[in-house]
């Protein structure tokens, strides 16, 4: 499956995009951090309007049966998802 | 989503508000019921230092802890880590570290601070003496910064596209005042002109304070937002212009600054910081003719008269009313509302 990162937000506001083909990732950390973004698509958090301003990341799974995704502010993000975030970052290019 | 009851409405808590700032400087308690969240509260009362590593001999011995309700400043390095308030590295009045930017988040919030007491009158960020923290180091080539609720977190930037965040005051001055947004209008942060106003006054607060910082008027500043965190590759260009919006860069890497210059070329849904330019430009030819000083204060008085669900129009018929207030008390040009107004039909909101 494909999963997609959109970030946005903060003081910069810069918009940036990614995507990553999930066998490309390997190792345990990755999978805890793939298996902790099913879980969050699967019942996304509301995030508090106090966290707004801060960077947020929109996280799509694709699949062939639909797209489903989570919106996370900086402050909401799981220690287990970083691993998958960083990779993700690190492909990731502004929006022109 | 959770669901929550008022007893009474949010749009009539807008309407009592809306008509209280067109008659007084003070904030209407309509408005202050309508921002304050309880979460908010509770995360103040429970922030101490040394709360995140779970004992008080996290604090290091030597440092300064300020009491509650000082606007003592904390400053924390979090060591690269995706944690907050790893170790405290500095507190108020303790001397300079070897930590180039802790000495920098010490000294702007300091600034911040400064600039909102002696030119404004408030007392921190809730004025209440409110402590300030900051955190540095954040992440790994963290490329951001930004004001959590409860705390103003800087990240070192990657060197290709930003260098350290506490290198340009902006940015403390912008992320602070989402602080003193949080605690007086409360503009919801969503991708219409409410997301854009809340935006839009961390930007003129964060100039204004640059300017002041750098002894700068409304003709000698350069409006530019984060033009000193650009890597050195990216060096001329910035964040933002409020002067222009839209021509802050323009560059490979970082495309082309997309701010519409006014209201001809809004649309919504959008970023908050995108349909910013427009009232950003505003704030800019109101300084340009009645100086940096009138219309910073009104601006200021304008925010503390404003409501969640506020618009542009909103804020243009608030501010013509705390202008003519303030140039009743002579703290302002006698004709600061015409120009507040002409400003505003300039950017096209009417």
């Amino acid at each position: 499956m494909i999963v997609s990162l959109e970030r946005s937000g903060g003081f910069t506001g810069q918009r940036l995009t990614s995507s990553i083909e999930t066998d490309e990732l390997s190792g345990p950390e990755m999978a805890k951090a793939l298996q902790a973004l099913e879980a969050l698509v699967s019942a996304p958090p509301a995030t508090q309007a106090a966290l707004r301003s801060q960077p947020r990341y929109r996280l799509t799974i694709h699949r062939p049966s639909g797209q489903h995704m989570v919106e996370l502010a900086e402050s909401e993000v799981p220690a287990v998802m970083r691993p998958l975030l960083t990779e993700l970052t690190r492909r990731a290019r502004p929006v022109t | 989503m959770s669901h929550r009851c008022f007893f009474v409405p949010p749009h009539i808590l807008a309407n009592i508000a809306r008509v209280h700032a067109r008659e007084s400087l003070e904030p209407s308690s309509a408005q202050r019921s309508a921002v304050v969240s309880e979460e908010i509260r509770r995360s103040r009362r429970n922030l101490v230092p040394g709360a995140a590593l779970g004992s008080p001999e996290a604090v290091a011995a030597a440092l300064t802890v300020p009491p509650p309700g000082t606007a003592g400043r904390l400053i924390y390095d979090d060591l690269g880590q995706f944690n907050f308030d790893v170790q405290l590295v500095r507190g108020e009045d303790d001397p300079a570290v070897a930590s180039q930017s802790a000495d920098n988040a010490y000294d702007d919030l300091g600034r911040v601070r400064g600039f909102y007491k002696e030119k404004l009158g408030r007392n921190s960020i809730d004025n209440a003496g409110l402590n300030l923290v900051a955190n540095v180091n954040f992440g790994f080539q963290f490329n951001n910064a930004f004001w959590d609720g409860v705390r103003m977190v800087f990240g070192e930037g990657d060197g290709v596209i930003f260098k350290d965040f506490t290198g340009d005051i902006d940015v403390t001055g912008h992320e602070l005042t989402h602080g003193v947004t949080q605690y007086t209008a409360g503009l919801n942060y969503t991708d219409n002109q409410t997301g854009a106003l809340n935006e839009s006054f961390s930007d003129m607060m964060g100039s204004a304070i640059d300017a002041w910082a750098n002894h700068r008027d409304a003709d000698t500043h350069n409006w530019l937002i984060g033009e000193d965190i650009m890597a050195d590759d990216l060096y001329g260009e910035a964040l933002r212009n409020m002067a222009e919006p839209g021509t802050a860069y323009d560059d490979p890497i970082l495309g082309r600054d997309p701010q519409p210059r006014d209201m001809s070329g809004y649309f919504e849904p959008a970023d908050p910081h995108l349909m910013s330019g427009i009232t950003n430009r505003w704030f800019y030819l109101i300084c340009k003719e009645i100086g940096m000083d009138a219309g910073t204060l009104i601006m200021y008085q304008t925010l503390q008269n404003l409501w969640p669900t506020a618009v542009f129009n909103d804020a243009a018929v608030v501010a013509a009313a705390q202008a003519r207030i303030l140039a009743r008390d002579k703290q302002v040009p006698a004709d600061a509302a015409q120009v507040v107004r002409s400003a505003a039909r300039q950017q096209g909101f009417w």
